[in-house]
């Protein structure tokens, strides 16, 4: 037996994403595993199209928090005792409540939360003591450079007043009033869609009508949305006694629906996006200058953020950022080798393939391709576009899209 | 009411959630287990190697760690452990705690041998290489800093281990006790602790996923079976004695509120009395029915967050109650509330369903976790560490055996002792 030849690898053939279409509002994905997931999605309660962003984040985060009947603590008592979990999530275009619990509770435990939401009344005291946990968290966030150079960078690219960089402070988390959050849960909690994973043998529908769900159906919701990017191109954040400094650089790129969106993804994976990046060579594996250094994409419906976050050795900090630069330079002046592009595709498609494993996994991604407005063949596309690029593509959109110049940068700590 | 019916139905949905299984052992003393769930196309390879920080020589502490990075430096016959990996479609993490250091790789089934390839390799002999020692170093640094040093609170362990052990190896954390250790470290050590730690009769390895019995004994045997047995780790540490008193040290520190550590000591992983630490955390803290919750933050309004958690290590582990204190509560006044829970718990006894509801929640988590294959052959190989490769079938009807008095007797008999280690944090003025 030779050690040194690698065993044959079989490409991956095809990918099953499990997505299905909404039958009267309700999504099922099929799962025999005892346990069901339940996710109420709220199209017109992400807090990206809130009036004000918080009475969004703070609704969906006080939901469970008494009814005119019950406290917290009992709403939280009974729904524990069926052994449920409910997380509250308030995303950029919509808001959702996901209920986890076994196959037999479920009818008991969704009646429980729509009882809770449905007569929740913001209670005066569950909302101080909530502000005073909200307070506390962001005093101790800003004593991390890692937070404040992470709220910098979203400044920078879309401005301090757009929803998705809009940043608290503790006269935004004094002034919020139980008002408005009841005004908030009116207006926009309400039309639900359906994310149910569990047996579809169960009569999911029925059981959403016997609880007292509407089920019309509803016409998608055209999002507005604009960005006005400002002209301040970098910010440096002094943080005294730092051992480590924080620094991400970012860009505004295209939409999923852009032609050049499936290279661009390439690209920032061979550039930063997994461990056997350039950047995690570069600037960890043969410098040992920092633990991580990762770029990333965020997808919105008309843009994406692009970045690259790495919190480094502070007297190293413009070594790391100038070696940054290098890596994009050589993006855009060398081809990708062969064997490079290759494992990037192949490590891509691989992700891709765990990320659609399981019931769990793929209700997820389904509510991400909701709230992308993505067409339900997205995935596949992407797959069989990735096989196709070339190191010619890679180079191409390099200089196309992640021209070093047309970045910008915050850096917090040490400096 | 509502109990009764669950814990009925509940028998019903977990006896069809058993976790079948295999083993077989090889002649040089690795043991594979096997788990075939046709559900999945993916197959997991998990390694787990019997050494931890506890291992660790106290001068050179944070070697574990580092080591667990060298493993990713290439070994004898290959020179990139990542690159062949990721380009059969896989991905791989690591991690080291007080322990066990525990090796997986995730990939397509069909690629599963590329993980053994890999595996058995870096078994057989790492690459070892100056370059690789001194780089990983600066990561491990550079580690040390993001998440121990460079934010509010994140030298906690560093701080509160040393004052809750004062004999057993528990008294550093897996990073290391400071960071020169880590400087220090030379080539020579590391190949000493590869030779005493890293072969196939001190490892377990589970292949878990889409792949048979046959095929995964067959690869095991192909790329595994050359590899010479080594000595196997006696797990032999000093005991900790019993604390007489309060062991306590105050930090000023750069944090914006003031916050209190209490750890106290209690039982080890495989002792009976284990779930009933582990349930109540669950009933201290965790959701807005916890009285942690309802008592400290909501009612008297000393803290802000407060939690308590195990942490559920092989030898005596502890049970930590930390949290935040609200503006103008002192930290006597702060201390007094928590120990008041234990009190109130130990006179007035639970409330109906209390213990009940958190079990019922520990269930539901638990058939969720097995709906990973990854989590899945974590679980099998960490319960043939504890001893009993079943644990992952059986701790469900353990955790259901603990009952009222366990938690009362606990309380009683190490919360209530005052021999805890206490950590505070004032703000500087």
């Amino acid at each position: 037996m030779n050690r040194s030849i690698a065993p044959d690898i079989k490409p991956i053939q095809t990918i099953h994403t499990g997505f299905v279409d909404a039958q009267q509002n309700i999504y099922r994905i099929h799962s025999e595993e005892g346990v069901f997931k339940l996710e109420i999605n709220f199209p017109k309660a992400g807090f990206g199209f809130a009036d004000n962003k918080f009475h969004a984040l703070y609704a969906l985060d006080l939901l469970m928090s008494g009814t005119a009947q019950k406290s917290a603590h009992t709403i939280a008592d009974e729904i524990d005792l069926l052994g449920g979990f409910v997380f509250k999530n308030c995303d950029y275009y919509s808001s959702s409540i996901a209920i986890y619990g076994l196959n037999e509770n479920l009818e008991a435990i969704v009646s429980l939360v729509k009882n809770a939401m449905d007569e929740c009344v913001f209670d005066e005291k569950e909302l101080e003591v909530f502000k005073s946990k909200k307070t506390s968290e962001l005093r101790i966030n800003l004593n991390k450079t890692s937070f404040l150079a992470g709220r910098s960078i979203n400044h920078l690219l879309l401005g301090k007043q757009h929803p998705f960089s809009r940043s608290s402070d503790e006269e935004i988390i004094q002034s919020i009033q139980r008002k408005d959050l009841l005004d908030f849960k009116e207006k926009n909690l309400i039309n639900p869609c359906f994310i149910y994973t569990g047996p579809t043998s169960y009569d999911i529908k029925q059981t959403l009508v016997n609880i007292g769900f509407e089920l019309e159906n509803i016409s998608p919701i055209n999002y507005q949305e604009s960005i006005s990017e400002p002209e301040e191109t970098f910010e440096i954040i002094p943080k005294e006694n730092s051992t480590q400094n924080a620094i991400r650089l970012g860009k505004i790129l295209p939409d999923r629906k852009h032609k050049d969106y499936f290279v661009i993804s390439l690209t920032y994976l061979i550039l930063g996006g997994y461990f056997g990046s350039r950047l995690m060579k570069n600037i960890r594996e043969d410098k040992g200058l920092t633990y991580g250094i990762h770029s990333s994409i965020t997808p919105f419906r008309t843009f994406s953020l692009f970045k690259i976050s790495s919190e480094c050795n502070n007297q190293l900090t413009q070594e790391v950022k100038s070696e940054i630069e290098k890596e994009i330079i050589r993006l855009q002046t060398e081809l990708v080798e062969e064997n490079e592009l290759q494992t990037a595709k192949n490590y891509l498609i691989g992700a891709l393939l765990r990320s659609f494993d399981g019931a769990f996994n793929i209700s997820e991604r389904l509510k991400t391709n909701i709230d992308l407005g993505g067409e339900k063949d997205f995935y596949e596309r992407y797959f069989e576009a990735i096989n196709q690029i070339s190191a010619e593509d890679i180079m191409n959109c390099a200089n196309n899209f992640f021209d070093f110049k047309t970045f910008k940068y915050s850096i917090a700590g040490e400096v | 009411m509502l109990g009764l019916k669950h814990f009925h139905t509940f028998k019903i949905a977990y006896l069809c959630k058993v976790i079948r299984y295999n083993t077989y052992k090889l002649p040089n003393g690795l043991t594979l287990i096997h788990h075939e769930d046709l559900n999945t196309n993916l197959c997991v390879s998990n390694l787990l190697y019997n050494v931890g920080a506890r291992d660790e020589n106290p001068n050179q502490t944070g070697f574990a760690h580092l080591f667990e990075h060298l493993m990713f430096g290439g070994s004898v016959n290959v020179p990139s452990f990542d690159t062949p990996l990721q380009l059969a479609s896989g991905e791989n993490n690591a991690f080291t705690s007080n322990d066990i250091t525990n090796y997986y790789i995730t990939l397509p089934a069909d690629n599963i041998e590329t993980a053994l390839w890999l595996e058995s390799d870096r078994m057989l002999r790492l690459d070892f290489s100056e370059k690789s020692l001194s780089v990983q170093k600066g990561v491990v640094i550079e580690e040390f800093k993001q998440r121990y040093l460079n934010q509010p609170y994140g030298d906690a362990w560093l701080k509160l281990r040393p004052l809750a052990y004062q004999v057993h190896p528990y008294q550093w954390a897996t990073i290391g006790k400071e960071i020169s250790h880590i400087e220090e470290a030379k080539l020579s050590d590391v190949v000493a602790f590869f030779e005493r730690f890293y072969n196939p009769s001190n490892a377990v390895l589970c292949l878990a996923g889409n792949i048979s019995l046959e095929k995964a004994i067959s690869l095991t045997e192909k790329w595994f079976t050359d590899i010479p047995a080594g000595p196997i780790n006696p797990n032999i540490y000093p005991l900790e004695p019993e604390k007489t008193a309060i062991r306590q040290e105050t930090v000023e520190a750069d944090v914006p509120q003031n916050a209190i550590y209490l750890a106290f000591n209690m039982v080890k992983r495989m002792h009976k009395d284990y779930f009933a630490f582990d349930l109540l955390s669950d009933m201290l803290s965790g959701t807005e029915s916890s009285r942690f919750v309802e008592e400290l933050v909501k009612r008297n309004k000393h803290f802000t967050h407060v939690s308590a958690y195990v942490s559920g290590d092989m030898d005596e582990g502890l049970f930590i109650v930390e949290g935040k204190l609200t503006e103008g509560t002192s930290f006597e006044i702060a201390e007094q509330s928590i120990l008041n829970v234990f009190n109130t718990i130990l006179s007035e006894g639970l409330k109906p369903h209390e213990l009940e509801k958190v079990k019922n929640k520990v269930i539901t988590s638990n058939l969720f976790a097995k709906t990973s294959v990854l989590n899945k052959a974590m679980a099998l190989c960490y319960g043939f560490r504890l001893g009993d490769i079943n644990l992952i079938n059986t701790e469900i009807e353990d955790l259901k055996a603990i009952q009222e008095k366990d938690i009362l007797r606990i309380c009683k008999d190490y919360l209530l002792k005052n021999n805890y280690s206490k950590l505070q944090y004032t703000t500087k003025a």
